[in-house]
């Protein structure tokens, strides 16, 4: 702060008002931060610098010391010339380069930028660097080989030093197998002409990989001159890989049920007992008819005098009854060995409405006609009891297992014919899963796969899966992540151990899938991979891992 | 002693012979004025400024009246400066103004006049200004204020003529945040006026 111009601005300095509080700092059209970098591989030296971003270009020239002077330089006419480009947070860097090592006296800036308006402006000092390689690459071939990542190493980027150029490739003939070789020695030299502008990545054409290849880089220049520098590489395809996570459900069958009624009621009034019989049965055959196509019914069931052996009405519960077993598991034998072979879920309906413990005799007879049934080879018991719950529960301690129970209800409350309706939608159909320990599944060609497999690796599966085959009549293998031939003409098969599931109720029927990773080899398997984490695996083969399906 | 006394009456000036009793020369309740102005700002920055303008106004009384002011800044970096910039690239941070717009009052307390060598009598207004507005830099636009003691001096056919003895009272907005300055803004003036 200066205040000695006038005694008045003293005055107002001393009156504590202050002055023109002024520091000094690198004006927006200044050179800051200029780099210096020398190239041993382009023998060239680059000028790279940078003014504030909010400076107009256009009015803003430059002048390199050469030769004792400063003299005006052209940016266009550089090597790599560059329109001004945004670098760093708040800069516009400019660009020069000069051909071999260039240095300058102690002192002397070696730029300066003059403003068309504001003159000349100086700059902050210079940062000399040298460096033996300014670029390289380290090429791998990408997705199927239909692109190619050159790897470039910019030693610029790597440094910070923000220069712009771009490059330009070529695939050019090898005289070795794939990956073998000296580049030196069996690359054949590039073509002029007939290079190529790449940004990031190359887009080669079709077809590069059918021939061995060696590719070359270089910077490309802007003044119509060919870089001298560049580098040679081998160019081997890439491993053509595909991964798929398969997926077996287990399919499964609903062999229709036989059923049959065993009425055992206890209602006074004939008509309100054979309505209640009517509707239960309505209810319930309906359900057997829509839910479980082909269910048979086998008939109601009353029990018979013991005296005269006549057949109750199945409304006038008595002590001394009896139900004709015999007769209803010759029925039923009938009906399962129509069936035959497949198994016969036999669904026994009991009914008693009676609050009281069922008679001794009356279970030995259910216990035998459940007996008789699971003797009956292919027929699977299941047992419905609709009465109160007291009966019901009682019927159990007396060794009767009641597979399902439904409480007795008025045959007027609506809750009761529901209760029947959840009962079907739960229990039918009856399902059986298709699947044992010796049930092949197939592994197919993962559905993006473009051609047969030469090989493949099993990379991951679920717990139930307990051993792989190849192919039909081949071998059995673990599971690991080592690689087997795929089988020709054929697919690897795997098999899964499982609980059986056999005419199991709707909702109790468990649907658990298996899962199977693959990843499958096309071509190249022996060729270099890049991961999706970016690691360069060498050989698909030699490595145990899964190389797509890991990324996933 | 009688022509003593004769002789003392004669020797009376020219001046002290004139009229002392006299209706002012310029009244300005009612007056309408304009003119142009040369500015100087000082405020050691490291730039010389200096600045051409206008300026119209209106007394509505005799002792008050408003303006508006309109000034065309140039500012060039003083030597000590450039030196500094071309060889290594430092400036003031306080960035060369190329525009003020003031508008604020005047007031004026007296009037009076003055014999000038004897010769003629100069008719003049001390006042007091006030200004308030906005002044712009590449970096924008910032608020200042102007205070200022002028000298209001009227000559024949309404011409008149302004001499301020300014301050400038900046806040600018630079790199480092807003900073307060203040400047000395002397000013002269020409123009003309009339009353409605």
């Amino acid at each position: 702060v200066r205040c000695n111009h006038l005694p008045f601005l003293t005055a107002l300095c001393l009156s504590q008002l202050g002055c023109a509080d002024v520091l000094f700092e690198r004006d927006p059209y200044a050179l800051r931060g200029l780099d210096i970098v020398y190239s041993s591989q382009e023998n060239m030296t680059f000028l790279v610098w940078r003014l504030r971003e909010q400076v107009d270009p256009s009015r803003v020239r430059f002048e390199l010391w050469q030769e004792g002077d400063y003299r005006p330089i052209t940016l266009e006419d550089a090597p790599y010339a560059a329109a001004p480009y945004k670098c760093g947070a708040y800069y516009l860097c400019f660009q020069y380069q000069l051909s071999g090592e260039v240095s300058w006296p102690d002192g002397v800036l070696p730029v300066r930028s003059i403003h068309d308006e504001l003159g000349v402006y100086g700059g902050s000092v210079p940062e000399y660097r040298r460096a033996l390689r300014t670029f390289s690459a380290q090429p791998v071939a990408l997705n199927r080989n239909e692109f190619i990542d050159p790897g470039r190493y910019d030693w610029f980027n790597v440094e910070g030093v923000p220069l712009e150029r771009s490059y330009e490739y070529q695939l050019v003939a090898s005289s070795a197998d794939h990956n073998k070789g000296i580049p030196d020695e069996v690359c054949a030299a590039p073509v002029a002409g007939a290079w190529t502008t790449f940004d990031k990545l190359i887009a080669p054409q079709s077809g590069w990989v059918e021939s061995p290849r060696c590719l070359v880089v270089r910077p490309q220049r802007t003044d119509g001159r060919s870089a001298e520098a560049q580098v040679v590489r081998l160019m081997p395809p890439s491993a053509e890989l595909e991964s798929e996570v398969q997926e077996y459900l287990p399919s499964e069958r609903t062999p229709p049920p036989v059923y049959l009624y065993l009425t055992d009621l206890l209602i006074r009034s004939e008509e309100r007992c054979k309505r209640a019989q009517r509707e239960i049965e309505r209810v319930i055959d309906t359900q057997m008819s829509q839910r479980a196509p082909g269910a048979r019914r086998l008939g109601t069931f009353f029990p018979q005098d013991t005296v005269t052996g006549e057949t109750r009405d199945g409304c006038q519960q008595a002590s001394a009854q009896d139900y004709p077993v015999n007769q209803m598991l010759a029925v039923i034998k009938v009906e399962v060995e129509r069936l035959a072979p497949q198994e016969v879920r036999v669904v026994v309906i009991y009914i008693n409405n009676a609050d009281l413990p069922p008679s001794p005799r009356v279970l030995t007879q259910l216990l035998e006609l459940g007996w008789g049934i699971q003797s009956i080879p292919g027929a699977r018991l299941y047992t419905l009891a609709i009465g109160s719950d007291s009966l019901l529960g009682l019927a159990a301690e007396g060794g009767f297992e009641w597979n399902e129970r439904i409480g007795w209800r008025p045959i007027d409350d609506q809750t009761f014919m529901d209760d029947l309706t959840a009962w079907g939608q739960a229990t039918l159909p009856f399902r059986t899963m298709d699947h044992t320990i010796n049930t092949a599944v197939k592994i197919p060609r993962p559905q993006r796969s473009r051609r047969e497999p030469l090989a493949f690796k099993l990379c991951a599966s679920s717990d139930d899966v307990v051993g792989y085959q190849l192919g039909e009549m081949g071998r059995r293998v673990q599971a690991g992540f080592v690689f087997y031939p795929w089988p020709p003409q054929d697919v690897p098969r795997y098999y899964v151990a499982r609980e059986p599931q056999i005419l199991i109720p709707n909702k109790a029927y468990k649907r658990v899938k298996t899962t199977v990773t693959i990843e499958v080899c096309e071509r190249f398997c022996n060729m270099p991979f890049r991961t999706a984490v970016g690691e360069i695996v060498q050989s698909w083969e030699r490595d145990r891992r899964c190389l797509l399906a890991e990324a996933r | 002693m009688a022509w003593a006394g004769e002789a003392r009456a004669e020797e009376v000036s020219a001046a002290e012979a004139r009229p002392t009793i006299q209706d002012r020369f310029a009244p300005k309740a009612g007056l309408v004025y304009g003119q142009v102005l040369g500015m100087l700002h000082v405020r050691d920055d490291y730039y010389d400024t200096w600045g051409v303008g206008g300026e119209v106004g209106y007394f509505f009384v005799e002792s008050l009246g408003v303006d508006v002011r309109v000034v065309s800044i140039q500012s060039s970096l003083a030597a000590e400066a450039i030196d500094l910039k071309e060889r290594i690239g430092l400036t003031p941070d306080a960035r060369p103004q190329d525009l003020w717009v003031l508008a604020g009052v005047r007031w004026a307390p007296g009037y009076g006049k003055l014999l000038m060598f004897g010769r003629w009598v100069q008719h003049l207004d001390p006042q007091l200004v006030a200004h308030g507005g906005v002044a712009r830099a590449d970096t924008g636009w910032f608020p200042m204020a102007h205070v200022a003691f002028s000298t209001m001096l009227h000559f024949k056919w309404g011409i008149k003529a302004n001499i301020d003895l300014g301050a400038s009272f900046q806040w600018e907005d630079r790199a480092r945040g807003r900073v307060f300055s203040a400047g000395f803004a002397p000013s002269l003036g020409v123009g003309w006026g009339t009353t409605f």
